[in-house]
Formats: C-alpha cells, sequence, structure tokens
C-alpha cells in the first residue's frame, strides 16, 4: 500500500515535468551569446528562388510578391515563383499580372490538378528550379507571410557556412487588429519560436524549420532527393530531420523576422493544431530509432532534445496523470494528497513566473501587446490555485470574511468538494477548453465568441492547446484519413515593414 | 533674404554587405542582454522562494 500511494505521489509531482522541463529550455537561453553562429557568417547574396505555393490566395498573393520586391537584397540574385495549386479564383491572373509586372523575377507555375496539399505543390516548384543552374538556395515560405526587408539577408549570411543546410527565421504573430485569441498565440509564439528555438540552437538541434519561413541551400534540398515529404502533416519537420540526420545543421535566425497572420477563431486554431499535432505524432513514429540515441552526426538523439520533444508531446498526458493520482490519493490518505499537490502547484507557481517574466522580455515589442494574455496564459482558475498555494493566509482571511459579507459562509463547508476540484483541474481544464469549442459551433456568433473566449480565459489556453492535442492523439489511434485542412487567411495584417 | 543653400546630395545606398558587420554587432549584443534578463528571471523566482520559506 506503501509503494502504491509513493507510487501515485510521484505521478503527481511528474505532472509539473513539463514546466520544469520548458524552465529548463529556457535558461538555455542565456548561454544562446556563447553558442552564436555569426562567426561562420557572412555576407553573402546567393540565388536565391522563392517558392510561394498558393491555392486560392488571390486576396493575399499580389501584396506579397511585392512585399518580396522590395527586401533587402540584391534584385538580380532574386526569383519568386507563385506556385498556383490549381487555384480556383482569381491566383492565376494575379500572379501573371506580377509576372508581367516584374518580368524576369516574378513567374507564375501552375498546376492543373491540385488539392492534394503544400508538400506536393512545393514539389512542383523544386522541381521547376532545380532543372537549371541558377539557383543556389531556396527559401520556402506561405503566401500571406511578410518578411521584414533584412530578413532574407539574415538567413543568407549563414549559408556561408558550408556545414549548414538550413536556415529559419523567427515567425511572429501579425493580425491587426486581431483578438484575444491572435494576442494569446502571440505570446505563445515568443515561447515556442522565439524561446525554444534559441534553445534549441543551443543545443544544436532544432526541431522544426517554420513553414513559412526555411532558407534551404542547393546542396540540401538536393540531398534530400530534390523533394519534400508527401506522406505525413509535418512536411517542415520531415525535412528538418532529415536535414540534421545526414549532418548538416539547421540554425534558428531571431533576428529574421516573418509576419503571420494567424487563425483568429478556436476552430481555425483546433484546424491548424490538430493537423501539427497529428503531424508530430507520426514524426515521432517515423524516427523511432532516433530518440534518445547519441550519434557523431547529429544531436536529434540526445536526452536533452528528446525530453523537450516528448514533454510537450506528452503534456496532456502528465496533467491527466496527475489529477487522477491527487483524486485518488484524496480517497486513500487526504494529508499526503494535499502535500503532493501543493508541491506540484509550488512548482508550477515558480515556472510560470520565471517563463512567462522571461518570456515577456525576451521580445519586449510583442510583450507590451500580449502581456495581459502572458500573465492569463494558465487560465484564471490556475491562477486563483496558485495564488492560494503561494499565499494562503491573506486569501483564506479574505475569502473567509467576503463569504460572510454576503451571507455565503455556508460555502465553506462544501470543503471536500472544493478540493476534489482544484485537485482534478489539471485535467479539467482541458474539458473546459473544449467547450469553448463546442460553445463556437452550436451558439449564435455573438453568443459563441463570447461564451468560447469566457471558457478559453477561465481555461486557460494552455489547456486548449493541450485538448487539441488529447483529439490529435484520438485521430491517430483511430487512423483517421489525413487531409490537409487549408488555414483561412484574410489577409488583415497591418505589419509595416 | 537669405537663400538657403542647397541640400547636400543624398548619399549613395550603402552595399548590402558593409551593414552585415554592425547588424551582427548588435544581434550579439541583443543576445548577451538575454543572458542578463535570464538571470534577472531566476533572482525574482529565489526571492519568491526564499518568502515562501520565510513566511510560508
Amino acid at each position: 500500500m506503501n509503494d502504491f500511494r509513493w507510487g501515485l505521489t510521484a505521478l503527481v509531482i511528474a505532472g509539473a515535468l513539463p514546466l520544469i522541463v520548458a524552465s529548463y529550455q529556457f535558461l538555455m537561453i542565456g548561454w544562446h551569446f556563447r553558442r552564436l553562429h555569426y562567426s561562420r557568417c557572412a555576407p553573402i547574396f546567393p540565388r536565391t528562388a522563392i517558392l510561394i505555393p498558393a491555392w486560392n490566395e488571390a486576396a493575399v498573393i499580389a501584396s506579397s510578391v511585392d512585399r518580396l520586391m522590395r527586401l533587402s537584397y540584391p534584385p538580380d540574385r532574386l526569383r519568386v515563383f507563385v506556385i498556383d495549386d490549381a487555384s480556383t479564383d482569381e491566383t492565376p491572373q494575379v500572379a501573371q499580372a506580377k509576372a508581367a509586372e516584374y518580368p524576369g523575377r516574378v513567374f507564375h507555375l501552375r498546376r492543373e490538378v491540385g488539392g492534394q496539399g503544400k508538400a506536393h505543390t512545393l514539389n512542383h516548384g523544386l522541381a521547376e528550379v532545380l532543372s537549371d543552374n541558377w539557383m543556389q538556395a531556396v527559401l520556402i515560405m506561405d503566401s500571406d507571410v511578410i518578411y521584414e526587408p533584412p530578413s532574407l539577408r539574415r538567413m543568407t549570411r549563414h549559408l556561408a557556412d558550408p556545414g549548414v543546410g538550413a536556415v529559419t527565421a523567427y515567425i511572429k504573430e501579425g493580425s491587426r487588429p486581431g483578438n484575444y485569441l491572435t494576442r494569446f498565440i502571440g505570446y505563445e509564439y515568443i515561447t515556442a519560436q522565439a524561446a525554444a528555438r534559441r534553445s534549441q540552437n543551443v543545443l544544436g538541434a532544432v526541431a522544426c524549420l517554420a513553414g513559412g519561413a526555411q532558407l534551404h541551400s542547393r546542396a540540401n534540398i538536393e540531398a534530400l532527393g530534390g523533394r519534400i515529404d508527401t506522406s505525413s502533416l509535418a512536411e517542415d519537420t520531415i525535412t528538418t530531420f532529415r536535414t540534421q540526420l545526414r549532418g548538416a545543421r539547421v540554425i534558428f535566425e531571431p533576428h529574421a523576422v516573418v509576419w503571420a497572420e494567424e487563425p483568429g477563431t478556436i476552430n481555425g486554431l483546433w484546424k491548424q493544431r490538430l493537423r501539427w499535432g497529428r503531424g508530430n505524432l507520426q514524426v515521432t513514429r517515423r524516427f523511432a530509432r532516433v530518440w534518445f540515441r547519441m550519434d557523431k552526426g547529429h544531436r536529434l538523439g540526445s536526452t536533452r532534445f528528446g525530453l523537450f520533444w516528448f514533454t510537450l508531446l506528452l503534456q496532456p498526458v502528465f496533467l491527466i496523470c496527475a489529477s487522477a493520482s491527487l483524486v485518488t490519493l484524496y480517497y486513500i490518505d487526504a494529508p499526503l494528497a494535499w502535500d503532493a499537490f501543493h508541491a506540484l502547484w509550488i512548482v508550477n507557481v515558480l515556472t510560470y513566473v520565471f517563463i512567462t517574466l522571461f518570456a515577456l522580455l525576451i521580445d519586449p515589442e510583442t510583450g507590451r501587446r500580449v502581456w495581459r494574455e502572458a500573465i492569463l496564459f494558465p487560465g484564471l482558475v490556475s491562477l486563483l490555485i496558485m495564488l492560494t498555494v503561494i499565499i494562503p493566509g491573506p486569501l483564506r482571511y479574505l475569502t473567509d470574511h467576503g463569504l460572510s459579507l454576503i451571507g455565503a459562509s455556508g460555502v465553506r463547508h462544501y470543503g471536500a468538494e472544493f478540493e476534489l476540484f482544484i485537485y482534478a483541474w489539471l485535467a479539467g481544464s482541458m474539458l473546459v477548453a473544449y467547450l469553448a469549442k463546442v460553445a463556437e459551433n452550436h451558439l449564435p456568433h455573438r453568443a459563441g465568441a463570447i461564451l468560447s473566449g469566457a471558457l478559453v480565459y477561465i481555461a486557460g489556453y494552455g489547456s486548449l492547446l493541450c485538448a487539441v492535442s488529447l483529439a490529435a492523439y484520438v485521430k491517430q489511434l483511430r487512423h483517421a484519413e489525413t487531409t490537409w485542412d487549408k488555414t483561412e487567411k484574410s489577409g488583415k495584417m497591418a505589419v509595416s515593414v | 533674404m537669405t537663400r538657403r543653400p542647397p541640400s547636400p546630395p543624398a548619399p549613395p545606398p550603402r552595399p548590402l554587405s558593409r551593414t552585415f558587420g554592425g547588424e551582427v554587432r548588435r544581434a550579439v549584443a541583443y543576445e548577451r542582454g538575454l543572458a542578463l534578463k535570464a538571470v534577472l528571471c531566476v533572482a525574482v523566482v529565489a526571492l519568491i522562494i526564499v518568502a515562501e520559506i520565510v513566511w510560508g
């Protein structure tokens, strides 16, 4: 019985593992300045082919091409290829007009049979740019992303090192005016891009080249067979892994900034993240022989990279195990359950303070816009639990007196139910976050938007992401059909570059 | 009435390769700054731990 108790306690404490690993990842950023790649960089401007896969992108493609023409890069060393994936809107006409406006610099490629996904579209473009010797580097981007003028040249400078196969940039959320969800994503991208990618630079193993900003040397693309993998939903990650497995480096350049429009509705976000989540599960299985096996040629098999990958991938499992163990412990040893809960949430408080504070300081410009969402990232209920754990005395006093004042002191008698509620909250918050999606789907437009937003603030954006991960597990276990759901873009970005 | 002297001609655009050194120096300085920020955040967490031990 004792072993069982301690086993449950260990499972509770393990619930903090994703946050502890994330904090370690953030700590590594402090070492980034010692691992910068600039000593091997040079101001080089390889002849670069920019591939823009486009399916019904008439709303955004013209302005994207115009912006690319204004990049701070020698014009004679830049060609833009709009790969029209059998669009049924005005995309072909717009692309042809741009090709006529910038002769010899913009090209329109057309696939007559489309709808197979981004990777197939990119392969059409890759075959074209590899067919002659002009291209020395290829930049793969999305049709709606906005490159700040110096971004491309800040990426190409790393290709002066022949050991580098690919370079990625810092993707920032750019919807303006945006809404609460895009601000949450804005904060998430500080943690997932600006922070996590820096620590991956330190480690020497990068998890993913951003789909909207991946620069490859010609040698790398040729070594990968001149094609992007078409069998998974995470072709970007597969390309990233294959690049590193062949011994080439992948670099994250944090000072090359690219703005992207992200979903403004929970449904849009759910669709996008479900694709990413399922893709990551496919990658995990595809590279099963890579994890936790050191290899001289690459660092993907290092223990630290494995921990980063799996604690994030399995975060919902950790949370459910922690909650279930707490509830079980409550019935067999309530004082031990309380101690385990306290230890878990103290760790949560410390990691939350560290990560939130540091993330806002890593990108203060974005931080000024999203600081409220950064604070509310774990959700209102979790914030209250954290406050209760860290300053129980004053809160208990306030609660007692507050309840007496409103004549509801009897509520205190529900202490046991309250205790069980906070034990179950780590897992329960995912259910509440899922209800936000249900509300958006089933209630009238305005009411649905208000209620779903309120539920996200209550449950936390992090819980929403965990709920999507759970849905991805289920889809993969049921071998659901692998389809490419395109994220809807409106072109509503008001980022001045 | 004094006539304004003609504006000096605009300087020729700097070759892109000339901006390289400056950009790298700024990037390195920024990354060094992040190391300091990391220390600052660790200090805040340490303060919370101390407070929790003393008053918790």
